[in-house]
Order: structure tokens, then C-alpha cells, then sequence
């Protein structure tokens, strides 16, 4: 029972939904032999992969992806100094800038899109499970300025290369990423100015007096690693966040990484208890290693993980030898992955969870053998049902427990989602042919029928993984 | 859930035993409440989204330096409101709310947060925190949630998506009242669902499932069936009709249309999104002008509507104001202080609020007005007169509000 149980659940909540013939190729191999292969499966950002021929064709209308951001705004940035809009006087060139503001936005729409087709079509299911749990956890929004036009490169560079790696890799990989540096304005935390004549040329008072933005530094405790109640203090906030000056972008018209020496605060800095020395931005990475290395970080993804895959309330237990998993790997995150995966916690009964509404269009899609562009249609249904990718207002991400989930009007677009779907009125996405025997039947019987697959999909019971 | 036929007829088969042995699925709660709710005070809220003018809804027309800092954005007809202060000529709906003492202004209101990106200042503003956000939710959803309803409409938006202010108050976003529903869902799937959710284990997920069913059939009851049809079409005819009446007067018809129809509505939440004037803003007339009209429209609608049947309140806010001095294109830039309008049976009328003025030495960063009456200090006086007590302290958690005494 608990066997069939797990296999259940491995389908449901390590991918984003079984397929037709899924549950007997598990069945034949077993739930450890499936979880190994699933850790060892390995997508590209094109979505190459030696599983899965089938998932690069259908990225392959997401043309910015696998292209970088300066490629993709040459001709529309103007020239000038790293300007997210927001400072006064921010618009040289209002023409220009509304063209990048909208190509941008175009971008992110695409890695959007992508993101929906992957997980929907994606074959090493565990692996497009981990970057919708990574995109969340470093949850970065497209709608602040300019950002749609890094997301290819975040969802590309940043969270596909690391979902199965070691923590820290992927830590610095973010805290590098143009996204990041924009999405939680590191890019423009700095050394104060303290030059009084360049007070008055114009980029100085555009950009004001300077100094450090703590915004990264926080989240990057509470939220990326430590966790809110992981031991720091707000003078670690701020020691982090000057060990962060520099760690910025170079241009509006080429959003890429740059560490610049003359914006960094120098000197010691103490984080933790732990002393760092003066060496610009070699300090970002000690502190990136450290921090990893914590074990409240060890502590609060290891919980994360649990939530996501065992049980909204994590079980105490599980939550600990997943961590001690974490440490004695130094942050592997596919070792943390199999002691959950192939715990007993996983596969009791009681421990349901909910699917969010993108796991939820994912599993209906893939339940019918289905399909989705990743396009408009889809990606309007999803931010009307409040969990388009990339879309969270809150650094935090998405929520994850059920209970921020279900109310009556979330409950309605649910049902209008399994009835949008059957009655194919979203475009760009269709369920497949698959659906409960029909045989022969006349018109009305089909109708019948149709209704039914569309009142499965919308039932309490499927709501569950 | 793997499809089988099994889960299938599972489904089916759960539901026929259900459904016979529970045909009424209406909340009986919802019933009870429409009773208390129908004299209960209404509150309305409306949010501008863009970044909306205040010193040209409300221009500060006596200070000295209005004329030369607006220069071609000032107004030089205005209609009589307070000493020092008019209001745009737009606003002449609002002229019977003025005689009545029913119209206030909180000026130079706003966020204390400097903060000139639309997309966080209106989260921020909409989830009632100063950033970073933590608390996933909307504050007037947490202002309203302990107060003692249990209908979905009881709080709810006239909006295409739920907005962020209410978020977490398991409430309903309705765009258009006539599309509210599951169009293609026959009664019997209806009924259906409805016996496979009261059928549900787990309560959470039972009880949403089916109030949001029992909410479906009221509204449906009292409005009609929302018609079947092409989604593109109807997409397209919604935009033609915002582009003849203006979005918030269109949308309070819809509202006072539901309110009509006996639905237990006490608060709803409005937004229009055409306050972010950087081109062309204009001054009597123009662009801006077409907006203050919509408001104002609106606004005056609304108070018609209710004016002798409920107490009622309207709480107008945007997430920041706009530059004093006007830009290279005719209009303005984001900047920091707007203001608050407040209507309703039991507004202290007129201007509230401390008028920081506009000498340069005053503005926030030398080209804002500046803030000095905290929007949620605003926000939670129209919660405590709605609520008839203070709101609950989760609404503005660490927040100590001060007094301002818009209220009689």
C-alpha cells in the first residue's frame, strides 16, 4: 500500500503530473531505481537532453532564449549609464525608453512561457520540478523595469545549470545573476559618495548620494539561505550588504555581471562572528561559501524541500536527517532530494498537498497528453489564477502551502480552468485524446463524456498530488 | 490522479450519492448574512493606478509658488473648495458631495517609503507594509477579515484579478457581473461538483469548493444566467463599452447593480490605471482631465446610489503623486506625495491633512511634494469607521497610526 502510495506520489509531486504509461514504466523499475535515474537526468537550457529529443523542438519558438540580454537589446538601450528608471529624471529618451520597457517585457514573457512549456512537456520531470522550486525560492518579478530581459538568462544560465547541483553553486550563480542584481537592487548599492564636486554633475544627482542598499542582503539571509529565525542580526545585514557593494551590472544596454572595485566598500567586514578581509569581490564568494555552509541554511532548505514534496506543516524528523544529509554533502542537493524521495514520511497517507494552479494546468495537460505553447493564452490563465512564472510580488515567491491556496475564489477559477480546458478555449494549449472509454457512442453520449473528463479535472480529488 | 475509468466513475458515482442526499447546497450561512449585511455600512475603495496628479485634482491654487513651479501644468480655472485650495473642474460632480460637508482631502498623503517604481510602490501601498513584503496579503483584507460575515461578497473587487489589497481575505474578483460564472458548465455538472466538494475531506477544500459554488447561484439567481458565448467577443465588447462610459463609472454601475440585487456586498475594492501622465497631462481638459471625469462620475454615482439606504464610505488613493515641476514631454514624472480623497455619510468634510508647501526647500528631494499625512493612518480611519472599532492590529502590523480625525 504504502509502496503504491509512494509510486503515486513520486509521479504527482516529483514531476508535474503523471503521463499516460508513466505509472507502469515506474512500476517496472521500482521507486528507488526511478529516483536515481530522475537525480541523474541532466537538461540543458535549450532543453537538450539525451531523454528528451522532443522538449528543444517545442523551446524552440522561444527565440530570445539562449541569447544574452545585450544581444537581445541591441539597437533598443540607449547608451548610457545603468538606469533602472526609477531615480529622477530617469528619461533621457522616452521614445527609447518605452521601446526597451516593452521589448523587455516581451522577453520575459518568453522565458515565461518556457517555463510553462517545461514543465508541462518536460521528460526528466524531477529536474523541471527543481527549477519551478529554485525560480521560487530565488523569486525574481518581471515586471520591475528591464528585468524581462534577463529572465533567459536566469531561467538559462542561472537555475537550469544548478537545480540538481550543490547549493552554493547555485547560491552564487543567482547572487551573479543579472536578475537578482536588479530584481533586489544590489546593482545599485555602493560605497557612499563622498566626493563633494561630483555632487553636482547630472548622473550624481540622478543617482543620488550613493550608499549601500540592503534589500539583496536581507533576502539573501532570510530568505536564500539562513532563514528568518537563522541567527543574524540587522549589523550582519549591513556588513553583508557592504560586502556586496560592486557586485553590480555594467550597462542598461549590457545587463551582464560586473564587479566594480571603485563602488565597494573597503575594509574588514564581520559577518556571523566569522572576520573578512579586504578582497573586493572574492569577498562576495567567501561569504557565498559560508553561508551555504550554515547550518540554518542546511536547515531551512532541507525544510523548504519537505514542505514542497512531503507536507505543508514539514515533519521535524524528516526535516532533520534531510539537513544532516545537506552537511555531510556539503549542499548536494540530489542527496537531499533521495532522503526525501525514498522516506516513509513521503509516502503516508495523511501527508496531502495541494497543487498550485501552475502544477495543477501542468497535470491536467499531462494526465490527457496534452499540449501548451507557453503562449499568451496560457500564460493570461495563469496570472489570473494568480501564479504565472516569474509573476510572485513578494521576494519570498509563490506560496506554498495550501491553505494561502484554497478560498472560494481560487476554487472557482479552478473549476472554470478544467471547463476553459476541455471546452479548448484557452489558446495555444489543449488537453489531449485521453480520457475515460467512450467506445461507440452517439453525440450526446461524447458530450456526456467530455463533461465528465471536465468535472474530473475540476473535482476536489484532483486538486490533490 | 492518473485517468482512468475507475477515477472517473468514481467521481460520478460520489457525486449522484451526494447530490441526493444534500439537493440544496446553498450555504445557509450566505442566506442568513444577507439580512444583517443590507443595512450594514459600505465601504468602497478605490485605487488609481499610475501614480496619480493630486496637485491637479486638488491644486494648491493659494500657494505662492503654484503658478511658477506647475507653470504650464497649472490650473487657472478651478471650482471653490477650501481656503487656498480648488478643485480641477472635473471634479463638478462632486460639487453637491462638497455642499454637503461629504467630500474631504487629506493632502500631501502618500507613503512614507520613497519609492518611484509603479510596480513596488503599488505593491507595497496595496499590501499595507513598507518593503521588503511579508505578509502575502492585502490590507484591506486583513483590516476586513475578522469582521463577522461569512459571504465571499462580503468583501470583493471589480477587477479582471483579485488585487494584491485583497489578497488572503478569500474573497472574489468579478470583472463583469455578467460573465461571473462557469459558462460552459451545464446544471448537471453543476450539481455535480457541488456533491463532490460537499463530499470533500478535507474542510478547507470543502467548504471553499462549495461556497464558491453557492456564490456562483446567487449571483447568477439574482442577475441571470451569464450568457454562453465567444470569450473574444465579449473581451471586445467590454473594451468598447470602458471606452464610451470610463472604467470606474462603468464599474460602480456594476456594482450598484449587484448592491441592488440584495448580494451581501459590504466593501469592494475599485482601480482604473490611467493616472500615469507623462505626456500630454493637459490642464481644464485633456488626457488627465478624461480621468479626473471618470472618477468623479464615479463617485457621484456611487453616492447616489447608496445616499439614504447605508452608511457608506469611498477612500480614493493612488501609489504616489507626481513631480511638481512638469517634464520635456507636457507632463509629469513619478514623484512622492498625492493625496487621499474621502466621501461619505460620515466624512468630517473639507481639507485635512498639514500642506507642506511647494518652496524647494520642503519638497522631498527638491521636485516631490512631500509626504506628511501616512496613507495608512488614512486607511485606518476608514477601517475603524467602517468597522465601528479599531481594525485588528494585523492590519498595519507595527504600525501606530496617527489621529486625523476625518471622521464625525
Amino acid at each position: 500500500m504504502a509502496a503504491r502510495l509512494r509510486e503515486d506520489r513520486l509521479l504527482s509531486r516529483a514531476t508535474f503530473g503523471a503521463r499516460l504509461g508513466d505509472r507502469e514504466a515506474l512500476s517496472a523499475i521500482g521507486a528507488e531505481r526511478w529516483v536515481e535515474r530522475e537525480l541523474s537526468s541532466r537538461t540543458t537550457a535549450s532543453g537538450n537532453s539525451t531523454r528528451d529529443p522532443l522538449l528543444r523542438n517545442r523551446l524552440k519558438r522561444f527565440t530570445s532564449l539562449g541569447r544574452s540580454a545585450r544581444e537581445l537589446l541591441a539597437g533598443a538601450a540607449p547608451d548610457d549609464e545603468p538606469m533602472m528608471g526609477a531615480g529622477p529624471g530617469a528619461r533621457p529618451n522616452k521614445e527609447q525608453r518605452r521601446e526597451l520597457m516593452q521589448l523587455s517585457r516581451r522577453i520575459g514573457r518568453e522565458a515565461a512561457g518556457a517555463r510553462v512549456v517545461r514543465a508541462v512537456h518536460g521528460e526528466n520531470g524531477l529536474y523541471e520540478v527543481m527549477i519551478d522550486f529554485w525560480a521560487n525560492h530565488f523569486s525574481v518579478n518581471a515586471r520591475k523595469p528591464l528585468l524581462g530581459a534577463v529572465l533567459p538568462h536566469y531561467l538559462d544560465q542561472t537555475l537550469v545549470p544548478h537545480a540538481l547541483g550543490r547549493f552554493e553553486d547555485l547560491l552564487l550563480a543567482t547572487a551573479q545573476s543579472p536578475a537578482m542584481l536588479i530584481y533586489l537592487d544590489n546593482w545599485n548599492s555602493t560605497a557612499p559618495r563622498t566626493n563633494p564636486r561630483r555632487r553636482r554633475d547630472r548622473n550624481q544627482r540622478r543617482r543620488g548620494p550613493g550608499g549601500i542598499n540592503e534589500n539583496y542582503a536581507r533576502e539573501l539571509l532570510e530568505l536564500h539561505t539562513l532563514g528568518v529565525y537563522g541567527g543574524y542580526d540587522q549589523r550582519d545585514v549591513i556588513e553583508v550588504a557592504n560586502v556586496f557593494t560592486g557586485w553590480s551590472i555594467k550597462s542598461r544596454r549590457d545587463p551582464s555581471f560586473r564587479f566594480d572595485n571603485a563602488l565597494h566598500v573597503s575594509g574588514l567586514k564581520r559577518v556571523l562572528g566569522a572576520q573578512i578581509r579586504e578582497a573586493g569581490e572574492a569577498e562576495g564568494r567567501r561569504l557565498i561559501r559560508q553561508l551555504a555552509e550554515h547550518p540554518s541554511t542546511a536547515t531551512h532548505i532541507s525544510s523548504k524541500l519537505v514542505q514542497r514534496f512531503v507536507a505543508d506543516t514539514p515533519p521535524a524528523s524528516l526535516v532533520t536527517r534531510a539537513s544532516q544529509r545537506y552537511l555531510e554533502t556539503g549542499g548536494e542537493i540530489s542527496a537531499v532530494l533521495r532522503v526525501i524521495l525514498l522516506s516513509p514520511e513521503f509516502s503516508e497517507a495523511e501527508n496531502q498537498k495541494l497543487k498550485t494552479p501552475l502544477r495543477l494546468l501542468a497535470s491536467a495537460l499531462r494526465a490527457t497528453g496534452g499540449s501548451t505553447d507557453g503562449g499568451p493564452g496560457v500564460l493570461r490563465t495563469l496570472e489570473r489564477m494568480g501564479e504565472v512564472p516569474f509573476g510572485a510580488r513578494s521576494p519570498a515567491g509563490y506560496p506554498e502551502t495550501a491553505r494561502e491556496w484554497i478560498n472560494p475564489g481560487s476554487l472557482l477559477a479552478r473549476m472554470n480552468l478544467a471547463f476553459a480546458l476541455e471546452g479548448r478555449r484557452i489558446p495555444g494549449t489543449r488537453l489531449g485524446r485521453s480520457q475515460p472509454e467512450v467506445g461507440n457512442t452517439n453525440r450526446r453520449q461524447r458530450s456526456t463524456a467530455r463533461d465528465a473528463r471536465a468535472l474530473m479535472l475540476a473535482s476536489g480529488d484532483f486538486q490533490w498530488s | 490522479m492518473v485517468l482512468t475509468r475507475r477515477s472517473f466513475l468514481d467521481v460520478c458515482g460520489k457525486s449522484a450519492i451526494a447530490a441526493a442526499s444534500s439537493p440544496l447546497w446553498l450555504d445557509s450561512s450566505l442566506l442568513h448574512a444577507q439580512h444583517r449585511e443590507k443595512s450594514a455600512p459600505f465601504l468602497a475603495v478605490f485605487f488609481l493606478r499610475g501614480g496619480a496628479d493630486g496637485l491637479h485634482l486638488v491644486p494648491p491654487t493659494g500657494d505662492r509658488l503654484y503658478a511658477s513651479s506647475r507653470q504650464h501644468l497649472a490650473l487657472r480655472e478651478t471650482l471653490p473648495f477650501a481656503t487656498g485650495f480648488g478643485l480641477h473642474p472635473e471634479l463638478a460632480p462632486l460639487q453637491d458631495l462638497v455642499e454637503r460637508n461629504e467630500l474631504a482631502v487629506v493632502h500631501a498623503c502618500g507613503s512614507p517609503e520613497i519609492n518611484r517604481s509603479h510596480f513596488e510602490a503599488q505593491d507595497h501601498v496595496e499590501a499595507g507594509e513598507l518593503g521588503p513584503l511579508r505578509l502575502r496579503s492585502g490590507w484591506l483584507a486583513r483590516g476586513l477579515g475578522g469582521a463577522g460575515t461569512t459571504s465571499p461578497f462580503a468583501l470583493m473587487a471589480l477587477a479582471a484579478q483579485l488585487p494584491m489589497t485583497l489578497h488572503g481575505s478569500g474573497s472574489f474578483a468579478i470583472g463583469e457581473p455578467d460573465e461571473f460564472g462557469l459558462p460552459t458548465a451545464s446544471p448537471a455538472a453543476r450539481r455535480a461538483l457541488a456533491a463532490d466538494y460537499a463530499a470533500q475531506t478535507d474542510p478547507a477544500l470543502s467548504r471553499a469548493g462549495t461556497r464558491a459554488l453557492a456564490a456562483l447561484d446567487e449571483v447568477e439567481k439574482r442577475l441571470g444566467k451569464p450568457p454562453l458565448g465567444n470569450h473574444r467577443s465579449r473581451a471586445k465588447g467590454r473594451r468598447q463599452r470602458h471606452k464610451r462610459g470610463g472604467q470606474l463609472a462603468q464599474k460602480v454601475d456594476n456594482l450598484l447593480r449587484l448592491e441592488a440585487s440584495g448580494l451581501p456586498v459590504r466593501a469592494v475594492f475599485l482601480e482604473s490605471n490611467s493616472w500615469d501622465t507623462h505626456q500630454n497631462q493637459g490642464t481644464e481638459s485633456g488626457s488627465m482631465a478624461n480621468s479626473i471625469r471618470d472618477l468623479s462620475t464615479a463617485l457621484a454615482n456611487l453616492a447616489n446610489g447608496l445616499r439614504g439606504k447605508r452608511e457608506w464610505t469611498a477612500l480614493v488613493h493612488t501609489e504616489f503623486g507626481r513631480t511638481v515641476r512638469p517634464n520635456g514631454s507636457r507632463g509629469s514624472d513619478h514623484g512622492h506625495g498625492s493625496l487621499a480623497l474621502l466621501a461619505g455619510s460620515r466624512v468630517r468634510g473639507g481639507l485635512h491633512g498639514d500642506w507642506p508647501g511647494l518652496a524647494e526647500s520642503e519638497l522631498t528631494e527638491g521636485r516631490d511634494l512631500a509626504v506628511t499625512a501616512d496613507y495608512r493612518s488614512v486607511a485606518w480611519e476608514v477601517l475603524r469607521a467602517h468597522l465601528g472599532e479599531p481594525p485588528p492590529p494585523t492590519t498595519f502590523p507595527g504600525f501606530e497610526p496617527s489621529s486625523l480625525s476625518l471622521f464625525a
